[in-house]
């Protein structure tokens, strides 16, 4: 069987015709999903194509001008994360900035919680990092609290990424860059990437997202922050959308207290590299030989 | 007259067997039709909503619905390997105990298959793991392999189930050199499914407590108690029914090897419980979770006992010979060996594998009514297979279901 | 990692062996692609990771506040009167301040009488007014600070020779009587004392308030410091090192940095302290007293964001 896109998308087609004749009255929507191709398969082409009908989509669904990006990874970058867990005071504007940056669902009545990526920890001092004993609900007036620490957690990126590795469907991957994605279109929701994953990282949307017009933020990438539907998987791109235009991501720059650092591992200059040589880092379960490309560390 | 004609007599007949019967029997097929519309409704809720409506949410991500299939992968893995005894053994009717055996694996796959399709998010996007048409992530995802191997298994036994069935419709004996390869094929696809299945969660090297070699064996030997549970109980009815020559002692060693299969689950349960306990270890918090409850979160400890007594309690009604000769005492053993097993691994497989999460977290999972009602719907159409299709095979194998009659009828 | 990539692979042999080869696989896919990662860094990073030139100084993101705790701040006006232009048009102070030596704001109707409303800067003319007129209708300079000074004869200043710019700087474009209140008081101290002039608090500030710099409390190492370890005696507008070095407020850094020599190293690296912009390319990022209030550097909690929804509340 050839493997190309063109041709799936014909087998699919036939077998879509089949199925769209059976829920006859069925939403062209639903047909539109069936005959849709890997992201990972297309070519630049298709891509871009695919991107275009994507803004069309948005500019409809949401009444604003949008941009779509599909920059691909940059030769010669591998992204890596630090998080100084001495500066960390367990604010969560890192968390908001996300959500307002990604296009995360802000739930609400019929629309499920509101789904945020990073997920702040406060931990006790005497125990040091213990997952059992972490507390991700703290509601406290005032943070740093008293005998208390905080780890926020993002996806880490693995370089050994159990997620991927599970998903029966190959709707997930690392790219060369680093980031591990998701194509939202391709994910069935079968969740085996949730279970796999040793960090909590990845969000399921148990329902329809909500995420109001005003609030959306219109600079997207196919493979980040568009918006995403009912049913399918998401997590933290370190902002794709952000990061391949040379930007930082955006709990990087919504941290008041500058404990986040971010940049290209392979380059000696960067902020992360000196980082790695300069500090004594450590990784989360690292144990589990998933190989994070985030680094904690006590600056 | 060629396979193909016979095979649309047969499809006839069986049609006219189904639709014919007792008054028990239309209010049995009645009931059951009335919980798969129950469930379909409830589904059709899930359908427009999203999984929201079910009890799982990001901490735990799988429930009741994956629970379940891994247990019907259980019953249908074990069905079958049952053919192994009654050839150890050589009894008589080993045949016919292939062809019941392989039936209800054809309708525990299908409940299998239904209970994945009601976990999936985007049930509208199926094709995209349908072998061959979709994109299987082999050979690194587990879950991939699992389909192609359920799919396999599935349509495995159906064809020797339809060749045994449409064989002896024709009045002709079954070709040996055609089924008995399949039907030992059949056996390490059985172990096949089952230990795969088991895989899809050994692997997770984030969740403790399924990443313990234990997990497949487990798995293995506790199908080997609920898969002959539900055999045990169809063979006496078989027994009564039919000429079938089903001897009193082969219903006994099978509930010997249930008493074995079952001392074996409980001691690999003692030696994860003993590694568990004694290394004391941050993995310990699932198994605790299950069986003590976790900052007053106790919702699985009664299940968790329930399913322990029940599975002790079946070990000593089969280990004793006075007890398991005894119909009454046999079958209160089956329906304990069920239910303690259903609990293991429907509930108390799954759920405390996520409990607490990943950060710690402590959700209580409960599943939701909609999960109950489509679970119900799913079990109600495996049963609706399961009874329509061992009463065509009781037909033809008492043979009241015959090629010449269909032809003398058709004539007619 | 290659070994299990090589069972997986073998794994993914038998196991196509014995399905009969389902599923294709192994196509170019033009989203994904190796990249070769050096296994190892080098020992050392070039010198020149170093940030040659410092940033420079954020005075926007500075909060003077911080320094100058005392007074209850006042929202900036804008637009400003800008001076400079007039100036440079060939317009004398006394074209429009009746009084030089006590110079007050001119009727609005004098200035339209150049910047008529129907005219381009009229518009800005008219804003002017709006902004420096206050709720009674009196016209109230804007002061940022209201630090309880009294307000300086301005005729016994002019009458002394002392010029304008010598308190308010060279006339400029940006809101007027708005120097930075530790630079002008610095003004005032020098040339009070050259001039041999009373130069008590009171002399100033109104009896009962205090002066700014009274209310900073020192949190910092202060059983060893005092204020001019850091500030320059002679000069405020500059501090200095411990070597008497003047060095500008642009470059505490080098100042924190000598005591603090392995956080300087990080936050030269970029490891300590915040970085915006580009991880590629160019950067913002802040001083040590952007941050941190050199008086008291520890930094203030903070009121977090509302937690997570638990999952046992959605439905």
């Amino acid at each position: 069987m050839s493997d190309d896109g063109v041709t799936r998308r014909a087998v699919l087609g036939a077998a879509a015709a089949g199925a769209g004749l059976a829920l006859a009255g069925c939403r062209k929507q639903l047909v539109d999903e069936f005959v849709s191709t890997r992201l990972a398969e297309m070519d630049r082409d298709q891509v871009r194509r695919f991107v275009g009908e994507l803004e069309t989509r948005y500019r409809e669904q949401y009444g604003r001008d949008v941009h779509v990006a599909d920059t691909p990874a940059e030769e010669g970058v591998l992204f890596a994360y630090g998080l100084d867990l001495d500066r960390c005071n367990g604010n969560r504007k890192c968390v908001e900035a996300c959500v307002e940056e990604n296009n995360q669902s802000r739930g609400g009545t019929g629309h499920g919680a509101p789904i945020q990526w990073i997920t702040v920890l406060e931990m006790d001092k005497e125990r040091g990092v213990d997952l059992d004993h972490a507390n991700m609900y703290y509601d406290a007036e005032q943070v740093p609290r008293e005998g208390h620490f905080y780890l926020p957690v993002q996806c880490q990126h693995c370089d050994n990424p159990p997620c991927t590795k599970v998903c029966p469907v190959e709707a997930t991957w690392k790219e060369p860059d680093g980031i591990v994605v998701i194509d939202y279109d391709w994910c069935i929701g079968c969740r085996c990437c949730m279970s796999a994953c040793p960090y909590g990282a990845r969000h399921f949307n148990w329902t329809e997202p909500n995420l109001p017009a005003e609030q959306l933020n219109p600079e997207m990438h196919v493979l980040g922050n568009r918006p995403r539907m009912r049913g399918v998987v998401e997590k933290c791109t370190f902002c794709v959308q952000r990061t391949r235009r040379g930007l930082y991501p955006a709990c990087h720059e919504a941290c008041p207290t500058g404990a986040r650092v971010f940049g290209n591992l392979l380059d000696p200059a960067s902020e992360i590299r000196q980082l790695i040589e300069r500090k004594r880092v450590f990784l989360l379960k690292a144990e589990l030989n998933t190989r994070p490309s985030f680094f904690y560390f006590y600056g | 007259m060629s396979f193909l004609r016979a095979f649309a007599a047969f499809t006839t007949g069986s049609i006219r067997v189904v639709t014919r019967g007792s008054v028990a029997y239309f209010a049995w097929m009645a009931a059951l039709l009335a919980l798969v519309v129950v469930g379909a409704i409830a589904y059709s809720g899930q359908f427009e909503h999203g999984l929201i409506r079910t009890g799982m949410r990001d901490p735990v991500s799988w429930g009741f619905y994956i629970g379940n299939f891994t247990f019907l992968v259980g019953v249908a893995a074990a069905a079958v390997i049952l053919v192994i005894p009654a050839y150890v053994y050589h009894w008589k009717p080993i045949k016919e105990i292939v062809l019941f055996g392989e039936l209800l694996a054809v309708s525990a796959l299908a409940m299998c298959m239904l209970f994945v399709l009601a976990d999936m998010g985007r049930p509208d996007r199926l094709l995209h793991i349908v072998p061959l048409i979709g994109n299987m992530h082999l050979p690194s995802s587990l879950l991939a392999w699992d389909v192609v191997v359920l799919n396999g298994y599935f349509y495995l036994n159906l064809t020797v189930v339809t060749y045994l069935l449409v064989s002896w419709f024709r009045g002709r004996d079954p070709d040996k050199r055609f089924f008995t390869p399949l039907v030992l094929f059949s056996i390490p696809m059985a172990v096949g499914i089952h230990s795969v299945t088991a895989f899809v969660y050994n692997g997770l090297a984030g969740r403790p407590y399924w990443n313990a070699s234990i997990l497949a064996p487990r798995f293995l030997v506790s199908a080997f108690c609920s898969g002959p549970a539900v055999m045990l109980v169809l063979l006496q009815v078989l027994r009564r029914v039919t000429k079938l020559d089903i001897k009193r002692e082969a219903l006994s060693k099978i509930a010997e090897l249930m008493a074995y299969a079952m001392f074996v689950n409980l001691f690999f349960l003692g030696a994860e419980v003993f590694k568990e306990v004694y290394s004391d270890t941050h993995h310990l918090k699932h198994l605790e979770y299950l069986y003590f409850g976790l900052e007053g979160h106790t919702a699985l400890v009664p299940w968790a006992w329930t399913s322990f007594v029940c599975n002790v309690a079946a070990f000593v009604l089969f280990v004793v010979p006075r007890l398991r000769e005894k119909a009454l005492w046999l079958n209160a053993g089956c329906v304990l060996i069920f239910a303690g097993v259903f609990i293991e691994k429907g509930i108390g497989l799954v759920v405390p594998g996520y409990t607490p999460s990943v950060l710690g977290e402590i959700y209580e999972y409960a599943p939701s009514t909609t999960e109950l009602l489509v679970s119900a719907g799913i079990f109600g159409i495996g049963a609706l297979l399961f009874t329509a299709t061992t009463r065509v095979a009781i037909a033809v194998v008492r043979g009241d279901l015959r090629l010449e009659a269909e032809t003398q009828a058709a004539a007619a | 990692m290659r070994t299990s990539a090589h069972l997986l692979t073998l794994l993914g042999i038998l196991a196509a062996a014995l399905a009969g080869g389902c599923g294709g696989h192994g196509h170019e896919a033009p989203y994904r692609g190796a990249l070769e990662v050096p296994a190892v860094f080098p020992k050392s990073a070039p010198d020149d990771v170093l940030p040659a030139e410092p940033p420079p100084f954020r005075t926007d993101a500075f909060p003077c506040s911080r320094c100058h705790a005392g007074g209850e701040e006042t929202p900036d006006t804008a637009p400003a009167m800008p001076h400079a232009q007039h100036l440079a048009k060939g317009i004398e102070c006394g074209d429009c301040h009746e009084d030089v030596t006590n110079p007050v704001l001119p009727d609005p109707e004098f200035c339209a009488e150049c910047h008529p409303p129907e005219k381009r800067g009229g518009e800005r003319v008219l804003a002017y007014f709006a902004a420096v007129t206050g709720e009674d209708g009196e016209i109230t300079f804007p002061h940022r600070w209201q630090v309880k000074v009294k307000s300086p004869a301005h005729d016994r200043h002019a009458a002394a020779g002392v010029e304008c710019s010598a308190c308010h700087g060279e006339p400029s474009n940006g809101p007027f009587a708005r120097p930075r209140s530790a630079v002008l008081m610095q003004r005032c101290m020098t040339c009070h004392t050259e001039r041999n002039v009373k130069n008590t608090c009171e002399t100033c500030h109104e009896e009962g308030t205090r002066p700014p710099h009274e209310q900073i409390v020192l949190h910092h190492a202060e059983q060893q410091r005092g204020c001019l370890d850091c500030h320059d005696r002679a000069n405020r507008d500059v501090l200095h090192l411990a070597n008497g070095t003047p060095v500008p407020f642009t470059e505490s850094y080098r100042l924190c940095g000598q005591c603090h020599g392995p956080r300087l190293r990080d936050w030269k690296l970029g490891l300590h302290g915040k970085r915006t912009g580009s991880w590629s390319g160019a950067k913002e990022y802040l001083l040590c007293a952007h941050c941190h209030n050199p008086h008291s550097p520890r930094f203030e909690p903070m009121t977090p964001l509302p937690p997570p929804v638990r999952p046992e509340e959605i439905r």
